[in-house]
């Protein structure tokens, strides 16, 4: 159940109306502090420097690179099966919600060698790939909460979790990084009881949904703390890439699963919630709302789930042609893309490159982030929701 | 097809490549030379090659010390590809010595896998049972290669010009459309009538079209994509580098357009690390980003953008970035391949 912010029996605290709160012309000073890249609030190793007046955002300049770890360059190494063994880094670029990023390297790579996928394998990766957006999700409603002051939520979302992590661990024997997607396939058909506990987590989802709204979506602080902040205009979003929550906050209704359809999800039926002012809380709702739609995926997928084989006809030693193919997804941060560029002959990609949409978002902070409290750069940060293994590879 | 006696052993169908080892080896069975673009498989005990289609004949077994096994038969499969980086067997140095040639003379190679189990000779094939070693006859003259379609040494032409069709998938990704949005032909008859004065050469990557310019004319060719109110490319999905060693670094722009759904791909090639080309930033802001990370990376520089400081990499107190760049190919970490069609420079 969604709460309708413009219903005006719901009071939030809107400081221009009150009668006690005015602006008063303080003497304030400037200085320039450090946040980060320790910081409980900066979503993993990220540095901003902020110059502030007074408590008002002049400039940021972010600093972005402690989780480097050259996960392109690394995945051109691999003497035997280099291509197989590349999935590994899309694992650890998302690692809140490793499926899609694993799906998205092996489309590209299916997509490069003329490689066959069976559908049960096919409709297996979409719920591994709902399921992993869920699980991001729901990760960034406990660590938004978090952000703006309250900790509870953080502790419900963890629950959630928990449960899809038990559920990763039945399927790919790894609860983060499963490495289970393969080129043509799945490495292994999934546990007998998949179906049943793909349908318990679905109504925890349902049951977590609810609770999610009930705890934070209405609470007047958190309304006042994030209504209004960290606003980006469609058009500039346009220009600076942005892609995800985040665009479709300021209200172009950008998703890739509808725009340039891969895999199956041209055959589900599912909504694409789309903003109309563009800054933190429509931020918060589209994901939450978006986690009702992937539960909604992943009931029909699991309902038209069909028996066969799991893995297509890919050579164990796969050398695909000589040639180059960028394959894009939506991921639960937005446009995440993958760029093979194979030469033919060798078992390891010749270039792999990373298009994470975190790593464009965050161009975005300059333009959320001056003119605000710093408080309020925090929760901008939390509403692009970075995380810094994609942003950095 | 028939399944080997043994439950044991199983082995793949392979390929024939120029660079196969086993190339110009004879079969033992009917005693033809193995060309390029046969079907052969290996013994498991005595690794010996021999023509698939021989191997079935004698009964899922190897002519050479009769071990059995059954060939792993996978449907619409090309067939397993040759090792990478195999030298060509010298001649004379794994000859197995045809014990009793009696049609010892080479054969032209032949393309197709049916022609070269066909051209069994009836006398050789009643040769069932032959002394073959792997250390060769000494004093017996090694049979003469057959020659593959590109003279000998190279492994094709440089300049990235495909291998010789042997009997594979023709090399290249297979084309598709992209779903969902326009069809490449159209995007590229676009691309031609906005673009078509800055000489651009125009490729396919899969399911876009791909539009390579003179690095020098990149900032007006992405102005146009953007502007031209035939492309309208808003959207700057990717911007790459790639290093191709000995003929330059390419920096890929992957486009999407929001108002006309449709996607292109952009390249521009400079000669190598150290170079320069112009910024797209003033087209698409986000490029900015993308450009500082590809910059440091393969140390190469966008002229006219506004910030360029290295972003992933540690700078030490001169600003340099402390390692240097690291996608450049020549910081290996790969084993040594030998030269092939980019033109990888000899490794120490």
């Amino acid at each position: 159940m969604a709460i309708d912010i413009s219903d005006p029996s719901i009071d939030t605290l809107a400081p221009t109306e009150s009668q006690i709160v005015e602006e008063r012309n303080l003497e304030t000073v400037e200085m320039t502090i450090n946040m980060g890249p320790q910081h409980p609030s900066t979503h993993g190793v990220f540095r901003m420097v902020l110059a502030l007046a007074g408590e008002r955002v002049q400039q940021v300049e972010p600093f972005i690179g402690y989780l480097h770890r050259g996960a392109e360059k690394l995945g051109e190494a691999g003497d035997v099966e280099g291509y197989r063994k590349a999935v590994i880094w899309l694992d650890r670029t998302d690692y809140l919600s490793v499926w899609p990023n694993e799906h998205c390297y092996m489309l590209c790579l299916e997509k490069l060698a003329g490689l066959q996928v069976p559908e049960r394998a096919e409709y297996i990766r979409v719920i591994l790939s709902e399921l992993g957006r869920i699980n991001s999700h729901a990760m960034f409603y406990g660590a938004f909460g978090a952000d703006a002051g309250a900790t509870t939520p953080f502790m419900y979302a963890f629950a959630l979790r928990e449960e899809l992590y038990s559920l990763f661990e039945a399927v790919g024997g790894q609860r983060m990084f499963p490495n289970y997607f393969r080129p043509g396939g799945l490495r292994e058909d999934v546990p007998a009881d998949f179906v049943a506990r793909v349908g318990h987590v679905v109504d925890t989802g349902y049951r977590a949904c609810d609770e999610f709204d009930r705890l934070l979506s209405g609470n007047e602080i958190f309304l006042a703390r994030t209504q209004g902040i960290g606003v980006v205009s469609a058009e500039r979003a346009i220009d600076l890439g942005l892609s995800g929550p985040v665009l479709r906050a300021a209200g172009m209704p950008l998703d890739v699963r509808r725009v340039e359809p891969y895999s199956l999800y041209d055959r589900f039926d599912f909504d694409v919630p789309v903003g109309t002012r563009g800054d933190c809380y429509e931020r918060y709702l589209i994901r939450l709302q978006e986690i009702r739609q992937s539960l909604g995926i992943v009931e029909q997928a699991i309902r038209d789930l069909p028996a066969g084989p799991i893995m297509g006809n890919a050579p164990k030693a796969l050398r695909p042609p000589k040639g180059d193919a960028y394959q894009r997804i939506e991921n639960a941060r937005g446009d995440f893309g993958v760029y093979i560029v194979s030469d033919g002959r060798s078992a390891a990609p010749y270039r792999v490159k990373y298009r994470s949409p975190c790593f464009v978002n965050l161009q975005g902070l300059n333009d959320m982030v001056v003119g605000a409290y710093v408080a309020d750069a925090v929760l901008a940060l939390g509403s692009i929701d970075i995380v810094l293994g994609e942003v950095d590879r | 097809m028939t399944q080997g006696a043994s439950a044991g052993a199983a082995i793949s169908l392979r390929q024939t490549l120029s660079s196969s080892k086993w190339l110009g080896q004879v079969c033992p069975r009917c005693g033809n030379i193995i060309a390029e673009g046969s079907q052969v498989v290996l013994c498991p005990k005595c690794y010996t090659p021999q023509h698939a289609q021989c191997w079935r004949d004698a009964g899922n077994a190897c002519a050479n010390d009769g071990t059995t096994a059954r060939i792993i038969e996978r449907p619409g499969r090309p067939g397993a590809a040759g090792a990478a980086g195999d030298t060509p067997a010298a001649p004379g140095t794994s000859d197995p010595g045809v014990a009793a040639p009696t049609s010892p003379a080479p054969r032209a190679p032949t393309p197709s896998m049916d022609t070269a189990a066909a051209a069994v000779d009836p006398a050789g094939a009643a040769q069932a049972t032959r002394t073959a070693t792997a250390g060769g006859t000494p004093g017996r003259p090694a049979p003469p290669r057959p020659v593959p379609g590109a003279a000998g040494a190279g492994r094709g032409a440089a300049g990235g010009t495909t291998r010789p069709a042997g009997g594979r998938p023709p090399a290249g990704p297979q084309e598709q459309e992209a779903r969902g949005l326009r069809p490449k032909a159209d995007v590229r008859r676009r691309l031609e009538g906005a673009l078509g004065d800055l000489d651009p050469q125009f490729g396919v990557s899969v399911d876009e079209v791909t539009c390579t310019v003179p690095p020098e004319h990149i900032a007006e060719a992405a102005r146009r994509a953007k502007l031209h109110q035939e492309l309208r490319f808003d959207y700057l999905r990717c911007l790459s580098g790639v290093d191709y060693q000995a003929e330059g670094i390419e920096v890929v722009y992957h486009l999407f357009s929001t108002r006309l759904l449709h996607k292109c791909v952009l390249k521009a090639r400079i000669s190598g690390e150290g170079e320069s080309l112009p910024s797209v930033t003033g087209v698409w802001a986000g490029a900015n980003w993308h450009e500082r990370e590809t910059a440091e990376m393969f140390n190469i520089r966008f002229d006219g953008h506004p910030h360029l400081e290295p972003l992933l990499l540690e700078k030490d107190d001169q600003g340099r970035t402390v390692p240097g760049p690291i996608l450049l190919k020549r910081f290996r970490l790969r084993p040594k391949e030998p030269p092939g069609i980019f033109g990888f420079p000899e490794e120490e």
